[in-house]
C-alpha cells in the first residue's frame, strides 16, 4: 500500500459564481519538500493555496492535512500551516518586532515562548537590526523576509508562499529563495511555493504540480518529469558580445534544431542531435564569427521549456475534443 | 482575552502611529466642546439685525422701535419697504418690520413682520423675541386705556348717585301734587248744583200774599225781580256745573300725566339704581387686572440654564454619533486594505474576537473623547454633575457609543473603498441627525413616519440623556431606551458578523 501524501487534494472544484477555477484536482504533497505549484497566471494557484489553509472551502472534494480533513478540525490545522501571500501580510505601521509579537499571539503563542520564537526568526530572516523599525520603512526585500517571518512565528509545519518573488528585483529574489532554503534546511517544515517564474522555482523545488486548464497536467520530481517529457537536448550559450543574429540565421537551415528562444543573456538551442554533435556544431559556429564565448552547457531541457511542452499539449488536447464535441452536436 | 487585548493594543497603535487621527482623536472633542461652548454658553441670542420701515412714523411706532432697540436687538431703519424685504433675502437683517403710517389706537391697521422661514428654528425664536417685547408695549397702551374707561365709569356712578335723590323728591313731589289734585277733584264733585230751587215756593207764598193782600200791583215788580233772580240762578248754576264738569275733566288729564310722570321718575330711579349696582357690582377694579386678567409664568422642568447646558445632550450624540460611525467605518475599512487582512483570516482566531476587538478599540477612543468633553463641560464652566448622573450617562453614552460603532463597523465591511465608507457614514449621519429633534421637532413628521422615527437611535440616546442629565432621573426612568439600545447592539452584532464573513468572499474576488 503506497504511503499518504503529506497533503492530499483529493477531486478538488471550486467555483466563483459560473467560472470553474479548479475543476476535479488531485494532488499529493509530500513531507519536508520544497514543493512548487506552477502555472499561467490565473490558473488557480492561489485559489489551490486558500483552500488548503482553510480560507476557501471547496465546492467538491477534500484537502486531507496528514490524512485529515482540514475543514473539520480547521483551527488546529491552520496552526500548523504558515502563508505568505504575494503582497506580503502584516502591519506597516507596526514594527517588526510588534508584527511578530501580534501574529504570534493570533496563533495562541505563550508570551515567554514568543519572546524566544521572535530572537531566533529575526535571526533567521536576518532583520536582528531592524526589529524595531517600523515595517513600512523597511526595503522591499526585508518586507518580504519579515512576512515569511511573520508566516514561521507559530512554528508551523507547512509553510505556504504565493509567489514569493514577484516584484522583487533579481538580486533579491536570490536572497529569497536562499532564504527559503535554508529555512528548509534548518526547520522541519515543508515549503510550498507558487511561481510562474518557473527558473526559480527550478533552483529551489524538488518537486513541482503544473497547473493548467483548471488542473493538475502532471507532478512529480522535475527530473523525473524531464525525462518523462523532454524530447530534444537543450544547448544554452552565452556569448560576450550577447550578438545571437548570425548564429540564429544558421540554425534556421538546419532540420535538426527544433527551436531556440533568448532568455536572459542567453539562447537556448534545442535540438534532436546527441549532445556531443550538436555542441561541436554550434562552437564552430561561434568561431566562425570570432565571437567569444563565455559559457555554454548542455543538458536536459529547463522546466520553462517542459512546462511550455506540457501546457501546449494540454492547449491542443482541449482544442480537439472542443472540435470533436462540434462535429458531435 | 489575550487575543482580545493584542487586537485592541494593535488598533490603538495604528491609531496613534497615524499622527492626523491621533490628533483628531485627542483635540477634535476639545476643539468642538471651545467652539460649541464659546457659542451656546449663555441664554440670549446675539446681533439680531431688526429693520423697520414706515412712510410715516406716528408716536407709539417710534416707542416700540425704541422698546425693540437693546443688546440683543439691533434696529435700523429703512427707507423702503422694498429694500427692508431685500435684506433679509440677503441676510442684512433677520426681520422686517412694517409699520402702517401715523400708527394711532384709532386705527385697525396692522405691524406686519418679514421673515426669512428658511430658517425655521431660528425664525421662532426671534418672533417669540419680538412679539414679547411688542406685547410689553401693547399692554402698556391698553392700561392707559381701561384706566381711563374706569375713571368715567367712576365718575358717572359717582354723578348718578348723586342726582338718585333729587329723582327720588321730583317722584314724591309729584305724588303728593296727584294728592292735592285728588283733593281738588273730590272737593268739586262735592259741590252740590242739584239743590232743588225754592222760587215756587217763594212764588207760592209770593201768590198767597198777593191774595192777602189783594194788591197785585205791589207785587208785580217783586214777582219780576224774583223772576229776574230765578233766572240768573239757573244761568248760574248753569255756568258752576259747567265749569266743575270742565275742570273735572282737565284735572283727570292731569291726574293722568302726573301718574305718568311719576311712574317715568320712578323708572329713571330703578334704573338708575340698577346702574349704580351694575357699577358697584364689579369687583375687579384694578386695571393691571382688566387688561391681563389670567396672568401666567412659565416655569421650566429643569434648572434655568445657559443653552451649552440644554443642548449638552444633543451635543454627546452628536459627537458619538459622527464619531462612532466614522471611525468604526475608517478603522474597518483600513482593516479590510491592510496587507494582514488576510493573515488575520487564516490565524485560528476566531472573527467574533476581531469584531470585538475593533468594536471595544473604537468603544475605547470614542469613550476618551466624551471623557475629555466631560471634564472640558464640567471643569471649565464649573457646573455640577453628581457621581450618579455621570455614572448613568456614561452606561447611556456607551450603549449609543455602541450602536454607532457598530453601524459604522457594518458600513466598513459593506464598502470596498475608504472614499465611499466615509460617504456612506457622514449620509448616514446626515439621515440620523435629519430625523431627530435637532433640526426640526419631531412632531412636524407625519405619525406614519414618526412612529418609525422614533426608533432612530439619535433619538432614543437623545431621550434617555435628557433624562438623566437635565432632570437628574436615574436609569430605571430610561429603562425603556436602554431596551432598545440593547436590541440594536444584539441584531448590529450578528448583522456585522455576517458582513465579515461576506467580506471574505470580497478578498476572495480580489
Amino acid at each position: 500500500m503506497a504511503e499518504q501524501p503529506f497533503i492530499q487534494f483529493e477531486n478538488i472544484t471550486k467555483t466563483f459564481g459560473k467560472k470553474v477555477i479548479l475543476d476535479n484536482l488531485s494532488l499529493g504533497i509530500p513531507y519536508k519538500d520544497i514543493f512548487g505549484v506552477i502555472g499561467k497566471s490565473g490558473s488557480g494557484k492561489t485559489t489551490l493555496l486558500c483552500i488548503l489553509v482553510g480560507f476557501l472551502k471547496p465546492d467538491k472534494g477534500q484537502v486531507l492535512f496528514q490524512s485529515r480533513d482540514i475543514n473539520k478540525d480547521l483551527q488546529s490545522v491552520q496552526q500548523q500551516f504558515g502563508f505568505a501571500a504575494q503582497e506580503g501580510s502584516f502591519y506597516p505601521k507596526l514594527t517588526v518586532e510588534e508584527n511578530l509579537w501580534y501574529f504570534g499571539k493570533m496563533y495562541n503563542i505563550n508570551s515567554n515562548i514568543l519572546k524566544e520564537k521572535i530572537v531566533e526568526l529575526l535571526r533567521l530572516v536576518d532583520l536582528e537590526d531592524s526589529h524595531d523599525l517600523i515595517a513600512w520603512k523597511l526595503s522591499s526585500g526585508m518586507q518580504k523576509r519579515l512576512d515569511i517571518a511573520c508566516a514561521l512565528v507559530h512554528d508551523p509545519k507547512v509553510l505556504i508562499l504565493d509567489e514569493p518573488t514577484e516584484d522583487l528585483d533579481p538580486a533579491l529574489r536570490n536572497e529569497v529563495l536562499d532564504l527559503l532554503k535554508k529555512i528548509n534546511r534548518e526547520k522541519d517544515i515543508t515549503i510550498i511555493i507558487t511561481s510562474h517564474l518557473l527558473d526559480e522555482v527550478e533552483y529551489v523545488c524538488k518537486e513541482v504540480a503544473i497547473l493548467d486548464q483548471k488542473k493538475v497536467i502532471d507532478s512529480g520530481n522535475i527530473n523525473e518529469l524531464k525525462n518523462k517529457y523532454a524530447k530534444y537536448s537543450e544547448v544554452s550559450l552565452e556569448l560576450e558580445d550577447r550578438d545571437y543574429t548570425h548564429i540564429i540565421k544558421r540554425l534556421k537551415h538546419k532540420k535538426d534544431v527544433k527551436k531556440y528562444s533568448i532568455r536572459g543573456n542567453k539562447i537556448y538551442i534545442y535540438t534532436t542531435q546527441k549532445n556531443e554533435k550538436a555542441l561541436k556544431e554550434i562552437l564552430s559556429l561561434t568561431k566562425k564569427n570570432k565571437s567569444k564565448v563565455i559559457s555554454i552547457s548542455m543538458g536536459k531541457p529547463s522546466l520553462t521549456e517542459l512546462f511550455e511542452e506540457l501546457t501546449k499539449k494540454e492547449e491542443v488536447k482541449n482544442v480537439k475534443v472542443t472540435g470533436d464535441n462540434k462535429k458531435e452536436s | 482575552m489575550s487575543k482580545l487585548l493584542e487586537i485592541i493594543k494593535k488598533n490603538l497603535k495604528l491609531l496613534i502611529r497615524s499622527r492626523s487621527s491621533a490628533l483628531i482623536v485627542l483635540l477634535g472633542p476639545l476643539a468642538l466642546m471651545l467652539l460649541i461652548g464659546l457659542a451656546f454658553n449663555t441664554s440670549s441670542l446675539f446681533d439680531i439685525k431688526v429693520g423697520t420701515y414706515s412712510s410715516s412714523y406716528s408716536e407709539i411706532s417710534d416707542s416700540i422701535v425704541v422698546k425693540l432697540q437693546d443688546e440683543q436687538f439691533k434696529v435700523m431703519k429703512i427707507d423702503n419697504e422694498e429694500r427692508c424685504i431685500n435684506m433679509i433675502k440677503t441676510g442684512d437683517l433677520h426681520v422686517c418690520t412694517i409699520f402702517p403710517p401715523d400708527l394711532s389706537l384709532k386705527t385697525n391697521d396692522k405691524i406686519v413682520f418679514y421673515v426669512d422661514k428658511s430658517r425655521i428654528n431660528f425664525v421662532y425664536i426671534i418672533l417669540d423675541r419680538i412679539s414679547s417685547k411688542i406685547a410689553t408695549k401693547s399692554a402698556e397702551l391698553s392700561t392707559a386705556l381701561t384706566s381711563r374707561l374706569l375713571s368715567s365709569l367712576n365718575n358717572a356712578n359717582a354723578k348718578l348717585t348723586d342726582k338718585s335723590s333729587s329723582i327720588v323728591s321730583l317722584s314724591a313731589s309729584l305724588s303728593e301734587s296727584k294728592s292735592s289734585l285728588n283733593d281738588i277733584v273730590n272737593d268739586l264733585d262735592e259741590i252740590n248744583l242739584n239743590v232743588t230751587s225754592n222760587f215756587t215756593q217763594v212764588h207760592d207764598e209770593l201768590k198767597q200774599l198777593k191774595q192777602k193782600d189783594n194788591s197785585s200791583s205791589k207785587y208785580a215788580d217783586l214777582e219780576d225781580l224774583i223772576d229776574a233772580v230765578e233766572s240768573d240762578y239757573d244761568i248760574l248754576v248753569g255756568s258752576v256745573r259747567s265749569f266743575r264738569d270742565s275742570s273735572s275733566s282737565s284735572l283727570g288729564g292731569i291726574k293722568t300725566k302726573l301718574s305718568e310722570n311719576i311712574q317715568s321718575s320712578k323708572d329713571v330711579e330703578k334704573t338708575i339704581k340698577e346702574i349704580n349696582n351694575d357699577i358697584n357690582s364689579i369687583e375687579i377694579r384694578d386695571v393691571a387686572r382688566i387688561v391681563s386678567p389670567v396672568t401666567t409664568e412659565i416655569k421650566p422642568i429643569a434648572a434655568e440654564s445657559t443653552n451649552l447646558n440644554y443642548t449638552f445632550p444633543t451635543l454627546l450624540v452628536l459627537v458619538l454619533l459622527f464619531a462612532g460611525l466614522l471611525l468604526a467605518s475608517t478603522t474597518i475599512v483600513q482593516e479590510r486594505e491592510s496587507k494582514a487582512y488576510f493573515r488575520n483570516f487564516i490565524t485560528p482566531t476566531p472573527d467574533i474576537i476581531f469584531i470585538l476587538g475593533n468594536y471595544v478599540s473604537s468603544v475605547f477612543i470614542v469613550l476618551l473623547q466624551l471623557v475629555i468633553i466631560f471634564i472640558v463641560m464640567f471643569g471649565v464652566t464649573s457646573s455640577n454633575i453628581s457621581d450618579i448622573t455621570l455614572l448613568n450617562s456614561f452606561v447611556i453614552l456607551a450603549l449609543l457609543g455602541s450602536v454607532f460603532i457598530l453601524l459604522g463597523m457594518l458600513i466598513g465591511y459593506m464598502f470596498k473603498s475608504g472614499e465611499t465608507a466615509n460617504i456612506a457614514s457622514v449620509s448616514l449621519g446626515a439621515i440620523l441627525l435629519f430625523f431627530s429633534n435637532t433640526i426640526l421637532p419631531i412632531e412636524t413628521l407625519p405619525s406614519s413616519i414618526r412612529q418609525i422615527v422614533q426608533f432612530n437611535p439619535y433619538i432614543v440616546g437623545e431621550s434617555a440623556l435628557r433624562k438623566i442629565l437635565l432632570f437628574n432621573q436615574d436609569l430605571s426612568a430610561a429603562l425603556q431606551q436602554i431596551y432598545i439600545l440593547v436590541a440594536y447592539i444584539a441584531g448590529l452584532l450578528i448583522v456585522v458578523y455576517l458582513f465579515r464573513e461576506f467580506s471574505k468572499k470580497w478578498l476572495t474576488n480580489q
